[in-house]
C-alpha cells in the first residue's frame, strides 16, 4: 500500500506558479552561474518546490567556499523543514560549516556528536538562535549532549528549554506534522528531564516527571517501560509489574521491547519470586530463542541490501508479512516509529512533487528537476531500508542482550536456591496478593490488574505480591 | 573444542549414574547445578563461546559439582571399616568426584590458554591452582599459585595465592622464596590465621639461618596468640629453644623458658629430642651433658639419662647406650625408678636387645663373624640386663640369651644357657618356654659346626630333659633312640635298658625301634657270651614285654638257631669233622632246636656224608633236607642238590640220583631257578638210562607245569621216543610226536622220528598211512627250508635217500639199452643214453642242493659208473659185418663220443672227491667214488650194532 500508493497518489501540496516561472526563466538564462544558481534554489523553494531543488542545494553548498546569504539560508531552512536533515547528512562537514544556518549547523552537530566529540557539537548547537524555527529540536539534542556528558543541571535545565520551545512553537506551525514533531519533541524532552532526574536518583521526582507525559502520546508507550525501571529502582516491585504487565494490552502489540521481560524476570527475582522469575526465563527462551537465531541468520543472508529492506517494510505496510516471523513485530514497531515517520513522510511529500512536476510542460529544467526527485526518493528508500535494518539489527542486539540477561537472572535464580539449601530449607508461605505490599503516590491510580485491559487503567496496575526474601 | 569442553561438562554424569550415594539435599543441590550448567552452556553458545566469565562459570560449576561429590565419598570412604577400607582402591573411591574436578580444571585451563587478558585471569589461576592441589598435583598447583600471584587484581585471591604459594615453599624447604610472600600476606592481614603464618615464616627465617628475626617473630607471635589470634604458643614453646640453641643463646632461653614458667631440663630434653630427629645427634649429646651438669635433681637427671638412652638409640651408639641403660639399672635398683621412667627404660633396654639378637640372626654379618659376635655379646649383656629389670622373666631372658648365641653361632653357650632356662622354666611352671628351650637345644644339639665332644657332652642332659616332656610324640620317638644311643655308646648299658623300657612303654606298637634297641642290647651281651640276659631278653620278649615284629621274632629265633649252630659250625671249621657230624645229629633231634637249625642240621649232614661218600646217608639226609627246607633256601641250594643227584649217579646209585634229581624239580617247580632246566633234564635222562620211560615220561609231564624252556621239553620228548621206538610203544610214542608237530618250529626235527614210525607201518603193511607219513615228511623238509630252520643231518640223509632212488632207476634204464648196428638202432641207442645222463646229471644238482653228504656221494657214484661204463662201452663196441675201413672209421668218430665221456667221468669223481674232502662227508659210497675199480683198494665192515655201552654206560 505505501510505495505504491505513494507513487501514485495526489496530495494536495500548495504550488507558487509565479516562482516556478520565476525559476524557469533564470534556469534557461543562467544556471551554470553562483548567482544563477542561488536564484533558481530562492525560487523554487518559493515556489513549494522543496524537494526537487535538493540536489543543486547541495550542489550549490559543495561548490561555493563562502557562507550563505542570509536569503539562500531562509531557503535552506524552508527546505530542511521540509525534507528533514537527511538529504543534507552526507555532506561533508567541511562543506557543512559554511553554512550558518541553523539546520545545516543541526546536521553538523548530529555529526560531530556521532564522531564522538560532543563538545564539538554543543559549538555547533549553540550558534543556534532561539527563534530559529528548529531551536526545540537543537535543545533537546544539547541537552541530551549535556547529560551524555554528565552534566545534569544543564542537561535538565535545556530539557525544560525544550519543552518551552515545543509547547510556545506549537501553536505557530501550518502543518499537522509539524505540530505532531514538536508534541513529540516536547514529550521526548519531559521524558529527558525524567531520566536526569533518574540518573541523580532521584527516583520519586522522576516518577513524577514521568507521569507528566500524557498516556496519548506518541511517546509515552516506551516511557511506560521507563517508570517501570523507575518503580524498581524504588523497590516498589509490584508497581514494576503492574507498569510491565500494560506492554500485553493489545494497544500496545506494536511494541516489541525484549527487555520488558528481562525486566519482570528481574523483578521477580527481586521479590524472590524464583518460580515466576525462572518461568519467565524459561518462556522468553522458549519463545524468541528459535526465532532469534532465524533473525540472525536472516539479517546476515541480507547484508546491506538496503533497497531489501526498503521493499521488505513497503510489503509490511502493504500488509504482506515478513518471510521470517519474528520480523513482523519490528517491523510493526518501526512503523509507530517518529523517524521511520518522518522519512515516509518526507519520501511521499517528494513523491508528490514529483508527480507534480510530471505534469507540468516538460521544459528542460522541469525534466531535470523531476530527475532530481528521483534520484532524492531512491535516497529516501535508501534511508529507509538503511533504517529499517538498522532497527533490526538494533532489536537483534536487544535480544542477544536480553538472553544473556534472562541466563543470568536464571543463573541468579539458582544460585540463590542452591545457596537456600545449603543453609537451611526454610520455605516461605506461598500467600501472594495483598494491598499493603503496593505504594503509591497521589498522581497514581491503584488498580489491580484482573486479566482485562482499560485503555485509562494502562500503566496504572499495581501487582500484590508478596516479596519471598 | 570450547564448545566440545562445555558439551562434555553437561554430559558428564552427576545424578543417575552416581555411584557415590548421595543425600536427599546433596541430590538437590546437585539438580540445580546440573541446571546451572545447562543455563550456562546456552549462554556460552548465546556469546559464541567469547566470554571468559562464562566459561570460568563452568569450572566453577564443575568443581562444585566435585566437591559435593567429594564430601559424599569422604563420608562414604569413612563408613567403611578401617581393615575393609584398607583393601578399597582409594582411587575408584573418589574417581565422581575427580572426574568433575577435571573438568573444572580442562574449563578453566581453556580460560587461561584462550583469554589470557582476561580481567580475572588472576581468579582463574587461583581456581586452577587450587584444583591442583585438590587433585594432588603440587608441581602444577605451585604454577598457577606463582601466576594468579602474578596477575589477581583482586587483593583478597592475591592474598589467598600469596599464602598459599608460600605455604607450598615452605613445605617445599624453599623457605628463602617463602619469606617475602610470608611478609606480604602478614602485612596485608590481621586474620586469626597471623599466628600461624607468622610461625612459618619464623621457621623461614630459622631455615635461612637468620636466627635473630627468627627468634624475635617466635617471641612476638608467642605474646600475640591467643585472643582473635590462632593459639600458637605450646608450638612456639616447643620451637623457640632450637632457635636459641643455633643462634647460641642458651641463656636466653633459659630466661625465656622460666619466663613463662617451664622446666629448661624439660625444655631441652625435648629439644634434644628434637634435634635428634633431625640427625643432630652431637648437638644434642652436648645440650644434654650441659644441662646433665647444672641438674641435681635425681628425677630429672634420671630423665637427661633417658634422653640419652635414646639419643644413643637413634644414633646406634651401642656402647654408650650401653653403659647409659647400666647405670639406669642400678638406679633402679637401688631406688625403683617411676612407673613411666621404668617404661622407657625396660624398652630401650628390651628393644636394644631384641635389636641386637635380629641383627645378630641376620646374615647381614656372616661374613664378618668378629661384628656379629660383639653384636651377641651385647645382645646378651641387654637381655642380662632386662632380667636384672624383670627378675620374675629370668628364664625368659636366659632363652632369650641362648636365642642370641644361637643365632652367633656358639652353639655351646646355646646350649648352656637352654638347659639353665629350661630349668627355670620347668622351676616356674612356664610350659611354653620349657617347650621352647628344648627346640633351642635340640637345635643346637643338630649343629654341625658344634664340636663332637662338646655334643655328645650334652646328648644325655637334652635329650634326658626332653623325654620328661614329650614322651609320645613323633619327636620323643626319635629322641629316645637318641638318648638310648647316646648312653649305650656312653657305655651306659643299664641306663640305656632303662631308656628301652620307657620307650617300649611309650611305644608299645613301634617294633621296629624296640628291636633295634634290643638287638643292641642283646649283641652287647651275646658279645660278652653273657647268653643269660640274651636268653632273658627272648623270654620277655616272648612274654609279650616287649612286643615285636614276627620278622624280629624270626629273626630272633635265627639268633638262637644261631646260637645252637656257632658251636658245630665252629668244630667244622676246625676240620673236626666227626665232631660236627655228631653235633648236627644232636641238633636235628633235639625239641629246643629251630626248625631252621634242624633243617640246616639235615643239610649239613647231607653234605657231610657226601664228602665221606656214603651215598645212602647223602640221599637219605639229602631227601630230607630238602623235604623241610623252604623252596627258597632250596632254590638257593639247588646247584648242591644237583651235585648231590650227579655224585650219586657217578656212584651208579641211579635210582637215588634219580629221586633227588626229581625231588628237586617238584620242589622248584614253580620258582624262577637257573637249576630247573638241569635238574629236569637230569631227572629224564636219569630216568631213561635207568630204563625208567615211565619215569621220564612223568618228569616230561611237569615240563609245562613248571614252565621248563620249550626246547629242553623238546630234546627231552625226543630222547624219549627214541626209548620208546626201541621198546615199540608205539601209541606213546604217535601221542608224543603229536604233541611235538603241535610247535611248527618242531618240523625238522620230527622227519627222522616219522621215518621210525613210517617204517613200522609199512612193516606191518599199512602202506597207506605210511604213505601219508612219507608226504607229512616231504612237507615238514620243504617247511623247514622255507623257515630256514635247521634240518638234522638224518633227516636230510632221508630226504636225499629219496631223490637217489630216482637217480637209481634212471642208471638201471642205461644199463638196459643195448649198443647193436644196423647204424640207426645204433645212433638211437647212443642218443638216448646221452639223453638219461643228461636227467641224471640234472637230478645230481638236484640232490646236491639237499645237503646230505651221504646223498651227494651216492648220486656221485651212479653217475660216474654211468659215464664210465657207457664211454667203456661205447669205446669197445666194433659194428658187426662191416668192412674195417668202416670200422676204422667208425672208431675215429666214436673216439670223438667216449673221449669226452670219459674225461666227464673223471671231472665227476675228481669234484666228489673234493666235496667228501671238503664239507668232510662220511658214507658208505664214498669207497666206490674215491676209487674205481681199477684201484684195488680193500675195505673192512664191522659187525652190525657194534655199540660198546649204552646210554647208562652199562654195556
Amino acid at each position: 500500500m505505501f510505495s505504491k500508493l505513494l507513487l501514485t497518489s495526489l496530495l494536495a501540496i500548495p504550488v507558487a506558479f509565479a516562482s516556478f516561472e520565476s525559476a524557469e526563466r533564470t534556469y534557461g538564462k543562467s544556471s551554470a552561474s553562483y548567482a544563477g544558481s542561488r536564484r533558481l534554489v530562492i525560487d523554487l523553494v518559493k515556489a513549494g518546490h522543496y524537494y526537487s531543488p535538493v540536489p543543486w542545494m547541495k550542489d550549490f553548498i559543495v561548490r561555493t567556499d563562502r557562507a550563505l546569504d542570509s536569503e539562500l539560508e531562509g531557503a535552506l531552512d524552508t527546505m530542511l523543514y521540509h525534507t528533514g536533515v537527511k538529504p543534507f547528512e552526507a555532506l561533508p562537514e567541511d562543506q557543512l560549516r559554511r553554512s550558518r544556518s541553523g539546520s545545516i549547523r543541526f546536521i553538523l552537530a548530529k555529526k560531530l556528536f556521532k564522531r564522538g566529540k560532543p563538545q564539538e557539537a554543543l559549538i555547533e548547537l549553540n550558534g543556534v538562535s532561539a527563534d530559529h524555527p528548529a531551536y526545540p529540536f537543537v535543545a533537546n539534542f544539547k541537552a541530551t549532549i549535556f547529560s551524555h556528558l554528565g552534566n545534569f543541571p544543564d542537561a535538565e535545565s535545556y530539557f525544560r528549554d525544550c519543552v518551552r520551545a515545543s509547547e510556545s512553537r506549537m501553536g505557530k506551525v501550518d502543518t499537522v506534522t509539524m505540530r505532531d514533531q514538536l508534541e513529540m519533541n516536547r514529550d521526548y524532552c519531559v521524558a529527558g528531564v525524567a531520566r536526569v532526574q533518574f540518573a541523580t536518583r532521584d527516583y520519586k521526582k522522576a516518577e513524577l516527571t514521568y507521569l507528566d507525559i500524557e498516556k496519548d502520546s506518541f511517546v509515552w508507550p516506551e516511557i511506560l517501560f521507563e517508570e517501570a525501571w523507575n518503580s524498581y529502582y524504588q523497590k516498589n516491585y509490584n508497581r514494576t509489574l503492574g507498569k510491565l504487565v500494560s506492554y500485553k494490552a493489545p494497544v500496545f502489540n506494536f511494541i516489541f521491547r525484549p527487555e520488558v521481560d528481562v525486566l519482570k524476570a528481574l523483578t521477580y527475582l527481586k521479590m524472590c519470586l524464583y518460580d515466576d522469575a525462572k518461568k519467565t526465563v524459561d518462556d522468553f527462551y522458549s519463545e524468541l530463542e528459535a526465532p532469534s537465531r532465524e533473525l540472525r541468520s536472516y539479517l546476515i543472508s541480507r547484508g546491506k541490501d538496503y533497497r531489501y529492506f526498503y521493499n521488505l517494510m513497503a510489503d509490511f505496510e502493504d500488509n504482506r508479512p515478513a518471510p521470517v516471523p519474528l520480523v513482523n513485530p519490528i517491523l510493526r514497531s518501526i512503523r509507530k516509529d517518529a523517524a521511520y515517520r518522518e522519512m515516509k513522510s518526507a519520501l511521499s511529500a517528494a513523491i508528490g512533487e514529483y508527480n507534480e512536476l510530471r505534469k507540468k510542460p516538460q521544459t528542460a529544467m522541469t525534466q531535470n528537476l523531476v530527475k532530481n526527485v528521483r534520484v532524492l526518493a531512491d535516497e529516501y528508500r535508501t534511508s529507509i531500508g538503511a533504517y529499517v535494518r538498522a532497527v533490526l539489527v538494533s532489536k537483534y542486539s536487544e535480544l542477544y542482550t536480553s538472553f544473556q540477561g534472562m541466563s543470568y537472572i536464571k543463573l541468579e535464580v539458582l544460585a540463590q536456591r542452591k545457596e537456600r539449601l545449603y543453609q537451611t530449607d526454610a520455605s516461605p508461605s506461598k500467600k501472594r496478593g495483598d494491598v499493603k505490599y503496593i505504594d503509591r503516590n497521589d498522581k497514581q491510580y491503584f488498580w489491580t490488574f484482573n486479566g482485562e485491559f482499560w485503555a485509562d487503567e494502562l500503566g496504572d496496575y499495581v501487582f500484590a505480591l508478596r516479596s519471598e526474601c | 573444542m570450547l564448545k566440545h569442553l562445555i558439551l562434555l561438562s553437561l554430559l558428564l554424569p552427576s545424578l543417575a549414574s552416581g555411584r557415590a550415594t548421595l543425600d536427599e539435599r546433596r541430590k538437590k543441590i546437585l539438580a540445580i547445578v546440573d541446571e546451572e550448567l545447562a543455563e550456562v552452556t546456552r549462554l556460552a553458545k548465546q556469546q559464541e563461546y567469547k566470554a571468559p566469565e562464562t566459561l570460568l562459570r563452568v569450572a566453577e560449576l564443575n568443581l562444585e559439582k566435585g566437591r559435593l561429590f567429594r564430601e559424599a565419598e569422604n563420608e562414604q570412604y569413612l563408613a567403611v571399616p578401617p581393615a575393609e577400607r584398607m583393601r578399597l582402591n582409594k582411587r575408584e573411591s573418589f574417581a565422581q568426584s575427580t572426574r568433575f574436578f577435571s573438568a573444572a580444571n580442562d574449563a578453566a585451563l581453556v580460560v587461561a590458554k584462550k583469554f589470557a587478558s582476561y580481567s580475572a585471569i588472576g581468579e582463574v589461576y587461583y581456581i586452577l591452582a587450587y584444583n591442583f592441589k585438590e587433585l594432588g598435583d603440587e608441581a602444577q598447583a605451585r604454577k598457577y599459585f606463582q601466576l594468579a600471584v602474578g596477575k589477581s587484581r583482586d587483593p583478597k585471591v592475591l592474598g589467598k595465592s600469596r599464602q598459599a604459594l608460600a605455604d607450598i615453599y615452605f613445605n617445599d624447604k624453599k623457605y628463602a622464596a617463602a619469606i617475602p610472600l610470608y611478609e606480604s600476606t602478614l602485612k596485608a592481614s590481621e586474620e586469626k590465621w597471623w599466628t600461624k603464618d607468622a610461625f612459618n615464616l619464623a621457621w623461614s627465617y630459622y631455615r635461612t639461618r637468620n636466627y635473630d628475626r627468627a627468634i624475635a617473630l617466635m617471641r612476638e607471635v608467642h605474646r600475640k596468640s591467643g585472643g582473635k589470634y590462632i593459639d600458637m604458643r605450646s608450638a612456639v614453646e616447643r620451637d623457640i629453644g632450637i632457635f636459641y640453641v643455633d643462634a647460641n643463646r642458651i641463656n636466653e632461653a633459659i630466661q625465656f623458658f622460666e619466663s613463662v614458667g617451664l622446666s629448661y631440663t624439660d625444655q631441652f630434653i625435648k629439644i634434644a629430642t628434637a634435634i635428634t630427629a633431625q640427625g643432630r645427634f652431637d648437638q644434642a649429646e652436648k645440650l644434654l651433658e650441659k644441662v646433665k651438669g647444672i641438674e641435681k635433681d635425681r628425677g630429672r637427671r634420671i630423665e637427661i639419662l633417658l634422653a640419652e638412652l635414646n639419643l644413643f638409640d637413634k644414633f646406634n651408639r651401642t656402647n654408650e647406650h650401653l653403659a647409659t641403660a647400666r647405670e639406669l639399672v642400678g638406679l633402679h635398683l637401688k631406688t625403683p625408678l617411676e612407673k613411666a621412667q621404668f617404661e622407657r627404660l625396660s624398652f630401650q633396654v628390651n628393644k636394644k636387645a631384641a635389636e641386637l639378637q635380629k641383627a645378630t640372626a641376620s646374615d647381614v654379618y656372616d661374613n664378618v663373624p668378629r661384628i656379629k659376635q660383639q653384636k651377641a655379646r651385647e645382645s646378651i649383656a641387654y637381655f642380662d640386663l632386662s632380667a636384672q629389670l624383670n627378675p620374675g622373666r629370668r628364664s625368659e631372658k636366659l632363652f632369650f640369651q641362648g636365642e642370641t648365641a644361637f643365632a652367633a653361632g656358639d652353639f655351646a653357650k646355646a646350649l648352656g644357657l637352654y638347659v639353665s632356662a629350661f630349668d627355670g622354666a620347668r622351676t616356674d611352671g612356664d610350659k611354653k618356654l620349657l617347650s621352647q628351650s628344648l627346640e633351642g637345644m635340640l637345635a643346637a644339639l643338630g649343629q654341625s659346626a658344634l664340636p663332637k665332644a662338646t655334643a655328645e657332652r650334652f646328648y644325655v642332659p637334652v635329650y634326658s630333659r626332653y623325654v620328661t616332656v614329650d614322651a609320645r610324640s613323633n619327636r620323643a620317638s626319635s629322641i629316645f633312640v637318641k638318648l638310648f644311643n647316646a648312653q649305650f655308646d656312653g657305655g651306659d648299658v643299664p641306663e640305656a635298658e632303662k631308656t628301652l623300657g620307657s620307650f617300649a612303654k611309650n611305644f608299645p606298637g613301634d617294633f621296629k625301634t624296640q628291636e633295634a634297641m634290643l638287638a643292641k642290647v642283646m649283641e652287647h651281651y651275646r658279645g660278652r657270651k653273657d647268653y643269660a640276659p640274651v636268653k632273658s631278653y627272648v623270654a620277655r620278649i616272648n612274654s609279650g614285654e616287649f612286643k615285636v615284629s614276627a620278622k624280629y621274632a624270626e629273626a630272633l629265633r635265627s639268633l638262637m638257631t644261631k646260637l645252637q649252630i656257632e658251636g658245630v659250625q665252629q668244630s667244622l671249621e676246625r676240620g673236626e669233622k666227626a665232631v660236627a657230624l655228631k653235633g648236627y645229629h644232636q641238633i636235628h633231634a633235639s625239641s629246643e632246636s629251630t626248625p631252621k637249625a634242624k633243617v640246616n642240621a639235615a643239610y649239613n649232614l647231607a653234605a657231610l656224608y657226601f664228602e665221606l661218600g656214603d651215598t645212602a646217608q647223602t640221599y637219605s639226609w639229602a631227601t630230607r633236607a630238602l623235604q623241610e627246607m623252604e623252596v627258597a633256601d632250596v632254590v638257593k641250594f639247588a646247584d648242591s642238590y644237583l651235585s648231590i643227584a650227579a655224585g650219586l649217579f657217578l656212584r651208579q646209585q641211579f635210582t637215588p640220583s634219580a629221586d633227588l634229581s626229581h625231588r628237586l624239580l617238584v620242589k622248584i617247580c614253580r620258582e624262577g631257578s637257573k637249576s630247573k632246566s638241569a635238574s629236569f633234564k637230569n631227572a629224564a635222562f636219569i630216568a631213561l638210562a635207568n630204563e625208567d620211560v615211565k619215569k621220564a615220561i612223568e618228569v616230561q609231564s611237569m615240563a609245562a607245569t613248571c614252565g621248563v624252556p620249550e626246547a629242553t621239553a623238546t630234546e627231552v620228548s625226543l630222547e624219549i621216543l627214541k626209548d620208546l621206538g626201541k621198546s615199540k610203544q608205539w601209541d606213546t610214542y604217535e601221542r608224543i610226536l603229536r604233541d611235538l608237530e603241535r610247535n611248527p618250529k618242531n618240523a625238522p626235527l620230527l622227519i627222522k622220528p616219522y621215518e621210525d614210525y613210517r617204517r613200522e607201518l609199512a612193516n606191518i603193511g599199512q602202506a597207506e598211512e605210511a604213505a601219508g607219513i612219507a608226504e607229512k615228511q616231504n612237507r615238514f623238509y620243504q617247511q623247514a627250508k622255507t623257515q630256514k630252520l635247521d634240518v638234522p643231518v638224518e633227516a636230510l640223509d632221508l630226504m636225499a635217500e629219496r631223490l637217489v632212488s630216482a637217480i637209481a632207476e634212471k642208471k638201471r634204464q642205461l644199463d638196459q639199452i643195448r649198443l647193436s648196428f644196423p647204424q640207426a638202432v645204433f645212433e638211437t641207442a647212443l642218443k638216448a643214453k646221452l639223453q638219461l645222463l643228461d636227467q641224471m646229471a640234472t637230478d645230481v644238482n638236484q640232490l646236491q642242493r639237499v645237503g646230505s653228504g651221504k646223498g651227494i656221494v651216492e648220486g656221485y657214484r651212479y653217475i660216474i659208473t654211468g659215464y664210465e661204463e657207457f664211454g667203456e662201452t661205447l669205446k669197445a663196441f666194433t659194428p658187426p659185418e662191416k668192412s674195417p675201413e668202416f670200422i676204422e672209421s667208425f672208431r675215429k668218430a666214436m673216439a670223438d663220443v667216449h673221449g669226452p665221456i670219459l674225461q666227464n667221468a673223471r671231472k665227476q669223481r675228481a669234484e666228489v672227491r673234493k666235496l667228501i674232502s671238503d664239507n668232510k662227508i662220511l658214507s658208505l659210497s664214498n669207497f666206490s667214488v674215491l676209487f674205481s675199480e681199477k684201484d684195488v683198494h680193500k675195505r673192512y665192515f664191522t659187525q652190525k650194532e657194534a655199540v660198546l655201552m649204552d646210554r647208562g654206560g652199562r654195556r
